[in-house]
């Protein structure tokens, strides 16, 4: 690393929708729902396996713990996370930055995307977000995926990138 | 219009047992009933035989190609026809596979492997080396010419020799962990053992073996049981040994301008080639017994997504056994740098043996919990995870500069990855509380073929690395696929 390293500081960041927040809380809540079948057959069926106290302990622990769960994901994890997600799109490279325990920045050049897609789930229709996935030419878990984006935005955000893919000189896309 | 050799009616015939063998739990199923057994049995493995070579004739006859300087055009498929039309420049591999069924009638499979993400293996089963050498010409020929002259000399041959395959046999002996495996079983099977001594009583030379073990002084049954030991190994090494000699007989490597290629065998005939720039990742491995030996192995992984779907990852290209020399000579033909090993920080001492210790002490605390034992013994067993720790942290480097990406592994034998920068296909930098305590972080980097992963550079490293990635990677206007 002899030469300087190339200017790092000229990349904006920009935040997802805000209304990712609600799309990650209904999930959180869809997820509790899911759960609350199993504590019902807990307290049905484990009074007859174990002691009625054993019994008790077990499906009471089992429904604290995913109601605490629950709401963390409501008030706590949820607005945390959508704030730490953002992106930065650069003339060479795109960056994604997310995780509030273990901050992850994610970069690619735009040299080495295959080809983009936009996808909307029945959820994001109901906020009008959509994800904006790059492929690259990696192994497994090397595309990017920029959730809780506004669907125009993901559109235009594709459209500025396969613009910046398609102005680049056609030897580097040539494969044999 | 031409036609592979008909001997081929014995490649689709391999082909469509494949396809009947995923019947074989109904075959089996079927055959512990008594109403169907006889029936399967009389005419059922008739049936499946004609089935078999009816289908491949068949396969055969509706098997047709055809060629241009520009493209292949081949014609299959008996119910559902299938016609694909492919532009040479779009091959991204070539190779050449000789069956042993093949080799009386001197004819080859061509393989042509097509890039993009609707890759797929077209094989041509059953023509002449010289048609598949005219065909691996045109392939060839779409190419454009390398941009750089290159300035190690042009042609390169290494040709490896019976004792360097031994060597193979011995460095890399898989034989040992199926003994491993199989010894459990064996251990365990009631069946076997009742076998084995119905052997000793009723065999003269197992009687007498086992009646002087147990006549004997202990030294004799000592030297008894190193001598079987031995004879074990012996037989184990032996059978990797000949594994290598079957694999690899008359290993033939050859370097011309960028191209790499080797052909090696004694039954089925393998030949494989590749590019200088489709490259990704480099992996050299030394076992324990390489390092004895001082043999080193190179894997060449390319991109390859129609093998990758198919999880043949390991028929990647490979020179078996290297020397020193012989390495740091390809190396250099592949423009690998010459990596400036650093080590990660040492709170990765203190991650590894915490993410290690914690299950292990609980199982531990638990178990002497239950056999109502003191707790003493853990403080034993958590010393030994922070030595293993250290010890690893102690064998493991990285190495970052403006070319790549490398770092090397391993306690008793080595295994070092190089990633050329071109390669990156995408970069992640994480950083957990402690390492943002220590500033430090992880990298995971993907090339077109593997994921390498680091943890606990120095995060300013890190982000100075990736900037003058990104750049290089921007102003490359080269092929690196």
């Amino acid at each position: 690393m002899e030469t300087r390293p190339p200017e790092t500081h000229t990349l904006q960041w920009r935040p997802v929708a805000a209304s990712y927040c609600s799309l990650f809380r209904v999930r959180a809540t869809v997820i509790f729902v899911v759960l609350l079948p199993l504590w019902g057959f807990a307290v049905g069926t484990l009074p007859d396996v174990m002691s009625a106290r054993s019994a008790w302990l077990a499906s009471t622990g089992f429904i604290l713990i995913i109601t605490l769960n629950w709401l963390l994901q409501l008030f706590y994890w949820a607005p945390r996370l959508v704030s730490r997600l953002r992106y930065g799109l650069r003339e060479e490279d795109i960056h994604l930055e997310k995780g509030l325990l273990i901050w992850r920045q994610t970069s690619v050049s735009l040299k080495r995307i295959q080809h983009l897609q936009v996808t909307q789930g029945p959820l994001e229709r109901q906020w009008q977000l959509a994800k904006l996935h790059l492929y690259t030419a990696g192994t497994q878990g090397a595309n990017v995926v920029i959730p809780g984006l506004p669907r125009d935005e993901a559109e235009h955000l594709k459209a500025v990138l396969m613009a910046q893919i398609n102005a680049e000189p056609a030897q580097d896309a040539e494969v044999d | 219009m031409q036609r592979v050799s008909p001997v081929a009616v014995g490649y689709f015939a391999l082909q469509h047992l494949q396809k009947f063998a995923q019947f074989l739990p109904i075959a089996a199923g079927a055959l512990l009933v008594p109403e169907t057994r006889q029936w399967l049995l009389d005419w059922g493995l008739f049936l499946a035989a004609a089935l078999v070579l009816g289908s491949a004739l068949l396969s055969y006859w509706c098997f047709w190609f055809e060629y241009d300087d520009e493209k292949i055009h081949i014609h299959q498929g008996v119910l559902f026809k299938k016609s694909l039309v492919v532009p040479f420049d779009r091959i991204q591999d070539t190779q050449l596979k000789q069956p042993v069924y093949f080799r009386p009638f001197d004819i080859w499979s061509l393989v042509l492997e097509s890039a993009g993400s609707t890759a797929e293996e077209i094989v041509l089963p059953g023509v002449p080396v010289a048609l598949a050498e005219a065909i691996g010409q045109r392939v060839l020929a779409a190419k454009h010419a390398p941009a750089a002259a290159p300035v190690l000399p042009q042609h390169y041959s290494l040709r490896l020799g019976t004792s360097e395959l031994a060597r193979y046999g011995i460095m890399h002996n898989h034989f040992v962990y199926y003994l491993a495996i199989a010894s459990t079983f064996i251990s365990q099977s009631d069946a076997l053992l009742k076998r084995l001594g119905t052997l000793v009583q009723t065999s003269p030379v197992w009687h007498w073996l086992y009646g002087y073990w147990s006549s004997h002084a202990w030294w004799a049954s000592l030297v008894l049981a190193l001598l079987a030991g031995l004879a074990a190994l012996v037989m184990v090494y032996g059978a990797s040994i000949l594994f290598a000699l079957i694999k690899y007989w008359d290993y033939h490597l050859q370097i011309q301008q960028d191209r790499y290629f080797y052909q090696a065998g004694l039954f089925t005939k393998l030949a494989g080639g590749f590019r200088e720039h489709k490259w990704q990742t480099l992996i050299i491995r030394q076992s324990l017994l390489a390092r004895l030996l001082r043999r080193y192995s190179l894997e060449v992984r390319q991109t390859n997504e129609a093998r990758t779907q198919r999880d043949q990852s390991h028929q990647s290209f490979v020179v078996p056994v290297l020397t020193q020399a012989q390495l740091e000579d390809l190396l250099r033909r592949l423009k690998v740098p010459t990596p400036h090993w650093q080590k990660s920080h040492p709170a990765k001492i203190l991650a590894d043996t915490l993410s290690s210790a914690l299950p292990i002490l609980g199982l531990f605390s638990l178990l002497l919990l239950w056999l109502e034992q003191p707790f003493w013994p853990l403080a034993g067993i958590a010393l030994a995870l922070v030595l293993l720790q250290w010890l690893r942290w102690q064998t493991s480097d990285y190495a970052l500069s403006e070319q790549g990406f490398a770092h090397r592994r391993g306690l008793l034998g080595r295994e070092i990855r190089h990633l050329g920068t071109v390669k990156i296909q995408k970069i992640d930098i994480t950083a957990s509380p402690l390492q943002r305590l220590c500033k430090t972080g992880s990298l995971s980097l993907w090339s077109g073929a593997t994921v390498e992963y680091q943890g606990y550079i120095p995060l300013a490293q890190l982000r100075t690395a990736r900037a003058h990635w990104l750049q290089r990677i921007a102003t490359f206007t080269g092929r690196w696929i």
